[in-house]
């Protein structure tokens, strides 16, 4: 097999960047190979995917030293228009690679650009059609779809245009799982009809499993260098990867390294047996950790009853929700894209109305939402939205922390020392000096939160806190949630996170059709899994192991991680 | 506010018959300032709109237009008093005062403002023409596929990068909106709000609204010269594949709607027909 990608000390430093986003990488990819590039975020691996089809330097300026080869071609000196047809890149948010107001007509977009004859688009359209198995949606607008369908309509777009390299930015990321094994049986159908197809794909780490049985060679990088690079066990053995934090750990691995378990399992059944003959090796010293979450002592703080919303023409975002927050809790809103988790937050924090004609209430502290004045329902309800740099415009953090504060009548100067008391009350101070527009995604995530958080709201409501966020940053965020819980906030966060709800949430509220579809402690509402796929939701990998092995051993581990998970197992030894 | 996908009978209609009515109607309402013939184009319009089954939602966002073109049309209405700027509609009709302000007469700049029939009757052809170019951009944007006006257009020999552009700001528009709505959201969700009579203090208080959305904005545009360009947009100069399909029903139509244009036209240059 020839080469398909050809990098020899590729060097790649953007205009004012102190250091290199690719660093003298040195990678050959055969033609044919499917090859699975990790590591974390700001590691590099866009910078190389979008050096492939010329987006760098030809659109995003660079100064690029070294030889990158595609196909025999070198990409560097080469429009990306122009490379189209040999390499296919698919970026990592559909939303902004969708051009066209029909999945069809969006099939089409590549194909008709490339000047090809009518005959010939028609063909790619079917094929396109086919591999992204939208042909029941070729009518409808690609609003419609949810979050898989849409990431498959780009994957269908860039493959009717026959590319020779498929490459894919983090196709996973921002997913719910149902859209991410979606999107995974179509990579594997492709790669399993064209064997002679590259395929490059690149991942922050968590979802490497999805991507078992599709790549088999895993290439490692790290602050632009290349730090690992072998078959998919050995990079998955490697634990000097995963402990120094180079590459997101997927959870199979993660139990697999705290269990100490023999080879990394690529699935559960295969960790499974591993796992059993812990369990009951030490069946006795097993200690699960049962969920206390007595409902009835607690207080709601927020009450809904029967709220409906529909959205024009005639969408029934929320069909009749019931359900109370409790005060001082961490609750879970989950539900696939569409189920109407983002518009009851919404009602919750009084941006939307219940549509007329129904009987709806929302009651905050026992008080009517719709009588409240605007000042105070502010003193019970903060909303961070999902993309931070939405309301981001003070030029340092500081000052956009302290915004919020000035805003409800703080003098300046107040109010900037208490956004560094603040920050450092809650460990980001080093954020303070930093210019805004400079912050990455991770970073602006934090901001973003405290600069709500700040005003110490009695329920902070989140959207999708960590998207995008790699293993370790997501950590962090979704701890700084727990830290404010700690303080007495009640915490709502909307996610398709199911590790991090396993992991950080008291209680979970499953969504579906606008309706409530489950509700209660993380444990039981993961083992509801006939119920979770109505709602095209898939456990965590941990509560599937949980569930196998108490059929199989009547043995109960409540764990959130996997630490916990080796705790009840085989106690705190290593 | 784009386009939907299905089979109503407008939607159903030819690119070319539907692009002849919008520009049909948008040329009669832009030359004709009489409500008489404005009334007749917002009844052909009205069927339209009702047929195409555009959401009624969409016309709340037009009366948001309207308030802010209101701001502009009433001054303007109030200084045109003269019943000399009416050439067809009688000046015993259009100097009818109904509630005016006349400078002292010794004053140097001696004027008159306020409301007459003459300024009422063009206030309300003023409105009534935005009305019906907005009404035929809704139906139009709501029931023509912006991919349909791309191929049309490239079948005409218009360059396909115009039918790109078109089709990217058709799609980016309601992206944008919904986006703006979140801003202002964040924002509002901070304790921001326009509280200021001063100028000056309401300029500085929209820079929490405008940095984001500026900034939102731009990084809209990369991403679409990214996606654009990975998906070989200026590879070529583009392959019409929609092979268009001309009903006598859609003969009829435009026929009837692009002769009445002319005699809109006709009837205006040499008749006076809907001048005031």
């Amino acid at each position: 097999m020839g080469s398909a990608i050809s990098l020899k000390g590729f060097t790649v430093t953007y205009p004012q960047a102190v250091t290199p986003a690719l660093d003298h990488l040195d990678l050959e990819i055969s033609k044919g190979e499917r090859v699975g590039i990790i590591g974390k975020s700001g590691s590099g691996k866009s910078t190389m995917l979008k050096s492939l089809n010329g987006i760098v330097p030809q659109i995003v300026p660079a100064d690029v030293k070294g030889e990158i080869m595609v196909d025999g071609v070198n990409t560097a000196n080469m429009l990306p228009n122009e490379l189209a047809s040999k390499v296919g890149l698919v970026f990592e948010d559909p939303e902004t690679q969708i051009v066209a107001p029909t999945v069809s007509e969006d099939i089409t977009f590549g194909p008709i650009n490339l000047g090809l004859p009518r005959d010939e688009v028609l063909k790619r359209l079917d094929y396109g059609l086919d591999v992204s198995r939208l042909r029941e949606a070729a009518k409808r607008s690609p609003t419609m779809l949810s979050g898989g369908q849409k990431q498959s309509l780009v994957i269908g777009g860039i493959l009717a245009m026959y590319p020779t390299v498929l490459a894919l930015d983090e196709p996973l990321t921002g997913l719910d799982p149902t859209g991410k094994e979606r999107v995974v049986k179509i990579l594997k159908e492709y790669a399993e009809r064209n064997p002679d197809a590259t395929v490059v794909i690149s991942e922050g780490g968590t979802n490497i499993d999805y991507l078992t049985g599709l790549v088999d060679r895993l290439v490692a990088i790290h602050d632009g260098k290349l730090v690992h690079d072998g078959t998919v066990d050995e990079v998955l053995s490697n634990r000097k990867l995963f402990d120094d934090g180079l590459v997101s750990p997927p959870q199979l691995v993660e139990i697999s390294n705290c269990l100490g378990l023999p080879r990394i399992p690529r699935t559960v059944d295969e960790a499974l047996p591993f796992v059993k003959s812990l369990a009951l090796k030490n069946r006795k010293a097993v200690k699960s950790n049962v969920p206390a979450v007595a409902l009835e002592s607690k207080r709601p703080i927020i009450q809904v009853s029967d709220l409906h919303h529909v959205y024009p023409p005639n969408v029934n975002a929320l069909d009749g929700v019931s359900m109370n927050i409790y005060e001082g809790e961490f609750v879970a809103l989950i539900g696939q894209n569409g189920s109407g988790k983002t518009t009851l937050a919404y009602h919750l924090a009084g941006l939307l109305k219940p549509t007329k004609g129904f009987n709806s209430k929302i009651l905050i502290d026992g008080k009517s939402i719709e009588e409240m004045p605007v000042a105070e329902l502010r003193k019970y309800v903060g909303y961070v939205f999902q993309n931070p740099r939405d309301q981001f415009f003070a030029e340092t953090v500081q000052e956009e922390i302290a915004y919020s504060l000035v805003m409800r009548g703080s003098p300046q100067e107040v109010a900037l020392e208490e956004a560094r008391k603040f920050a450092q009350a809650y460990h980001f101070d080093n954020l303070l000096p930093l210019s805004v527009p400079l912050l990455s995604r991770a970073e602006a995530s934090v901001v973003a939160l405290f600069a709500i958080a700040i005003t110490k709201p009695r329920v902070l409501i989140v959207d999708e806190p960590a998207g995008g966020a790699d293993e370790f940053e997501s950590r962090r965020l979704y701890t700084d949630l727990r830290n404010l819980k700690e303080s007495g906030m009640t915490i709502v966060v909307i996610t398709h996170d199911m590790k991090r709800t396993l992991e950080f949430a008291e209680r979970v509220v499953v969504m579906n059709n606008g309706k409530v579809l489950l509700e209660g402690d993380p444990f039981s509402v993961f083992r509801e899994k006939e119920t979770l796929s109505q709602a095209w939701i898939k456990p965590p990998v941990l509560s599937e192991l949980e569930a196998k092995l108490r059929s199989e051993t009547g043995i109960t581990v409540n764990a959130r991680t996997a630490t916990e998970l080796r705790t009840m197992l085989v106690g705190d030894a290593t | 506010m784009q386009y939907e996908e299905k089979a109503t009978a407008i939607h159903r209609l030819n690119t070319t018959t539907k692009v002849t009515i919008f520009f049909g109607l948008v040329i009669l309402a832009s030359v004709w300032w009489d409500i008489r013939f404005l009334a007749l184009l917002l009844l052909v319009e009205v069927p339209i709109f009702a047929i195409g089954r555009v959401p009624l939602g969409w016309l709340k966002g037009m009366g948001v237009v309207f308030i802010i073109s209101m701001i502009a049309f009433v001054p303007t209405a109030l200084l045109t008093t003269n019943p000399l700027s009416f050439h067809v509609l009688p000046p015993s009709f259009t100097s009818t005062q109904v509630w005016v302000w006349v400078s002292a007469a010794n004053s140097p700049t001696h004027s008159m403002i306020g409301f007459t029939f003459g300024n009422l009757y063009w206030l309300g052809a003023l409105e009534l023409r935005l009305l019906i170019v907005l009404l035929a951009a809704v139906s139009f944007v709501y029931t023509t596929s912006s991919s349909d006006l791309v191929q049309w257009l490239l079948r005409r020999g218009v360059p396909y990068t115009i039918g790109y552009v078109v089709m990217v700001v058709m799609r980016f528009i309601p992206i944008l909106i919904q986006d703006s709505t979140k801003v202002i959201w964040a924002q509002k969700l901070r304790g921001w709000d326009i509280q200021s009579r001063n100028p000056a203090h309401a300029v500085a208080q929209i820079k929490p609204i405008a940095i984001p959305l500026t900034a939102r904005i731009l990084r809209l545009i990369d991403d679409t010269e990214q996606s654009a360009a990975s998906r070989a947009f200026g590879h070529s100069k583009g392959t019409a594949i929609i092979i268009e399909k001309v009903t006598p029903k859609d003969y009829a139509i435009a026929g009837a709607a692009g002769i009445l244009a002319v005699l809109g036209i006709i009837g205006l240059v040499f008749f006076n027909i809907g001048i005031i």
